[in-house]
């Protein structure tokens, strides 16, 4: 995971420089978008991001039918096709389940992926988890930044018992693994009857800590700049010199994190689906559909091989992007 | 200020984040909307007699502060306030009781003694692999700086960090285990039980068939602790070959070994040794997942089974060990680096 490395680096230092005086020429948004259009490698994960997005935003392929036929989760859907729709049920005994990708033997071009254990079509349900995976990276890394932010610049700004009692309980919420932390969340709140959204929730609250000690770190050398020594002079009020001019000259290397936890947070719920504690059957979800699939691991290896490639692709495509973004906004880097 | 000094003030700023860890873990547990006994009892069965006297047994019946500073083994304080109840089990989290299991029946530091080993077994291992393999690794493509063995050595760190452990593990059981058939695809085998347990015919048996069971779990979790570690220890690698007194002894014709061993080696192991401490929670998580994958009986599986019981006390007993396990892996680090480091100062860190 990229939290050690990133969170060492920026933690204390490279990215420090941002935003002082003397390095003017090399920051500013401008400047970082040319970086990245000159790094390659940035640039890929910038289009497997584009291209993740564009399908999370796919709906309506062949769901209708797909949930009527094949959909043998729940014995109502199967009556309900019975009822409604009986021209799409395939013969009796006839499902084809478990169905290898068309290019093994035994495969066919109507399911390209195969089919999973219900014979639903793979290909579709790795589509529509797409649109799980982003939300959940979105969403709860999204959480964990606003979350983060308030409490880091509160805590770094005005220093102090305010700063000695919110880091101890950032500290706190640190120590617990994120994936355990997030399972007692998830279960013990929800009151056993855990959904996909208290898992995004839980991950978010999970991760406050780390954008927390990032932003508190820089506000600490922000606060004594200058402007905000003026602004305090001109009478401004702490609530708005935070919101107009600590908050935003500390967020640069806050926004690289948060690319690089959107890769963090899918990592984490896929483990969570996968234990049976983030998305329930039957949403379709990377990390559910590996906990089904490491059920069938010996009659058909092949389910457990695609929602991983999924999971890595994406992954990958902010990790890249991210470390890019981070080159781009550290001077100290050629 | 002496390193003896340094580690007893690590220690005791460690304090107030275990007290926060049993507070935020107490609370999530209790958050649950209605009572533990609810799921304890079908339906059928509750009397109230029946829920009333488990709630005893548990001390469920007390409000929940009074609870807590049971829990915590305040029990003294609450007797000297005259406060009733609990005079069956006195000790707490101080006396390093934990409490009873629900769903086993059993004390839960009992239940996690008898699960630590397995579990720390697959996490050494995992970080001895990882560390093996990522530092050379590192020191290497460092040293070929922007040559092939940098690019693949980054290729494997990005796919590394991006891929699920329990998806890696996975992917190993079906190439080693049912493909090839080479390896065991599940469970471990425990190099401290007599080898007739398993029956082998000697220890040089049972250590090979320890390696066997050990070598998938600990591939697929040491990844990405490999992954992690490899970068940081190429860029800090590349960050003090860049040193003026590493550019200096070059002036000077030492030899490059000597240049790697004595100069650029040990400084930049710095990074690496505050990552893998920092890493502990991710490997921890990490191991409920490679746990589960493998069917391994170690602490991860416990605390799902436990989640999955709601056995809130068992629960609460390995969610604030595994807290407490991580602040005093992460002492540990910030002594292993002060003594690594001697131009640590041991009066102001963070």
């Amino acid at each position: 995971m990229a939290i050690g490395e990133s969170q060492t680096e920026l933690d204390d230092g490279p990215a420090g420089e941002i935003g002082d005086d003397g390095f003017e020429a090399d920051v500013g948004w401008r400047y970082t978008l040319r970086k990245i259009k000159g790094d390659a490698t940035a640039r890929f994960g910038l289009y497997v991001i584009i291209v993740v997005l564009a399908v999370s935003l796919v709906t309506g392929i062949d769901s209708n039918l797909e949930r009527l036929t094949l959909g043998r989760y729940e014995d109502f859907v199967l009556a309900e096709a019975i009822l409604s729709h009986p021209e799409h049920l395939p013969p009796p005994g006839e499902t084809e389940r478990r169905l290898p990708p068309a290019f093994a033997e035994e495969g066919s071009w109507a399911h390209p992926l195969g089919t999973d254990q219900n014979g639903r079509d793979y290909l579709t349900r790795l589509i529509y988890g797409t649109q799980v995976s982003v939300f959940v990276g979105i969403v709860a890394t999204l959480i964990g930044l606003v979350g983060g932010t308030i409490i880091g610049a509160i805590s770094g700004y005005y220093g102090g018992w305010v700063d000695d009692v919110l880091m101890r309980a950032v500290e706190t919420l640190y120590a617990i693994p994120p994936l355990v932390l997030v399972i007692v969340f998830t279960v013990f709140v929800s009151g056993n009857d855990p959904d996909i959204i208290y898992a995004v929730f839980g991950v978010g609250i999970a991760f406050i800590p780390v954008f927390a000690r990032l932003i508190r770190s820089r506000v600490l050398s922000v606060r004594e700049m200058d402007y905000v020594e003026a602004a305090r002079a001109a009478g401004v009020k702490d609530r708005d010199i935070l919101r107009r001019h600590v908050i935003p000259n500390s967020f640069a290397p806050v926004l690289v994190l948060a690319t690089l936890y959107i890769g963090v947070t899918i990592l984490i719920v896929a483990g969570l689906s996968f234990l049976g504690y983030g998305a329930q059957p039957p949403t379709a979800d990377w990390g559910e559909m590996l906990r089904v699939a490491h059920q069938y691991m010996h009659a058909n290896p092949w389910m457990s091989i695609w929602p991983g490639i999924a999971i890595l692709v994406t992954i990958m495509g902010f990790n890249l992007f991210g470390d890019g973004l981070q080159d781009a906004l550290d001077p100290r880097i050629k | 200020m002496g390193l003896l000094r340094y580690t007893i003030r690590r220690l005791l700023q460690a304090i107030p984040v275990m007290f926060g860890i049993a507070v935020i873990t107490f609370i999530l547990v209790n958050a649950t909307p209605g009572d533990p006994v609810d799921y304890m009892v079908a339906e059928e069965l509750a009397s109230e007699e029946l829920i009333a006297a488990i709630e005893e047994r548990y001390g469920l019946d007390e409000p929940l502060h009074i609870r807590f500073l049971h829990y915590l083994g305040f029990s003294w304080i609450l007797e000297a306030l005259g406060v009733p109840g609990f005079q069956d089990s006195p000790t707490g989290l101080l006396q390093g009781d934990l409490g009873l299991s629900m769903y086993y029946d059993r004390p839960v530091s009992e239940l996690m003694w008898t699960r630590l080993p397995p579990t720390l077994l697959l996490m050494i291992s995992a970080f001895a692999f990882a560390i093996a393999t990522a530092v050379p690794l590192g020191v290497l493509a460092a040293r070929r700086r922007n040559k092939p063995t940098d690019h693949i050595s980054r290729i494997v760190a990005l796919v590394g960090v991006s891929t699920p452990s329990f998806w890696i593990g996975i992917m190993l059981i079906i190439i080693f285990g049912v493909l090839l058939g080479w390896l065991p695809t599940g469970r471990l085998v425990y190099p401290w039980r007599p080898p007739a347990h398993y029956g082998y015919t000697g220890y040089p048996e049972l250590f090979y068939q320890t390696i066997r069971h050990l070598l998938l779990p600990m591939v697929a979790l040491g990844t990405l602790q490999m992954a992690t570690i490899m970068r940081v220890e190429r860029s800090s690698m590349i960050e003090s070959f860049q040193k003026d007194y590493v550019t200096l002894a070059r002036a000077y014709g030492v030899p490059e070994r000597t240049i790697m061993r004595k100069h650029a080696f040990r400084v930049s192991q710095l990074p690496v040794i505050t990552l893998v401490g920092l890493n502990l929670t991710s490997a921890i998580g990490g191991a409920v997942l490679i746990e589960e994958v493998f069917a391994i009986n170690g602490m991860g599986r416990l605390i799902i089974q436990a989640i999955g019981t709601l056995d809130y006390q068992l629960v609460l007993g390995t969610t604030v060990v595994i807290g407490f396990v991580f602040v005093i892996g992460v002492i540990i680090t910030d002594i292993a680096y002060a003594y690594v480091d001697p131009r640590v100062s041991y009066g102001e860190e963070r």
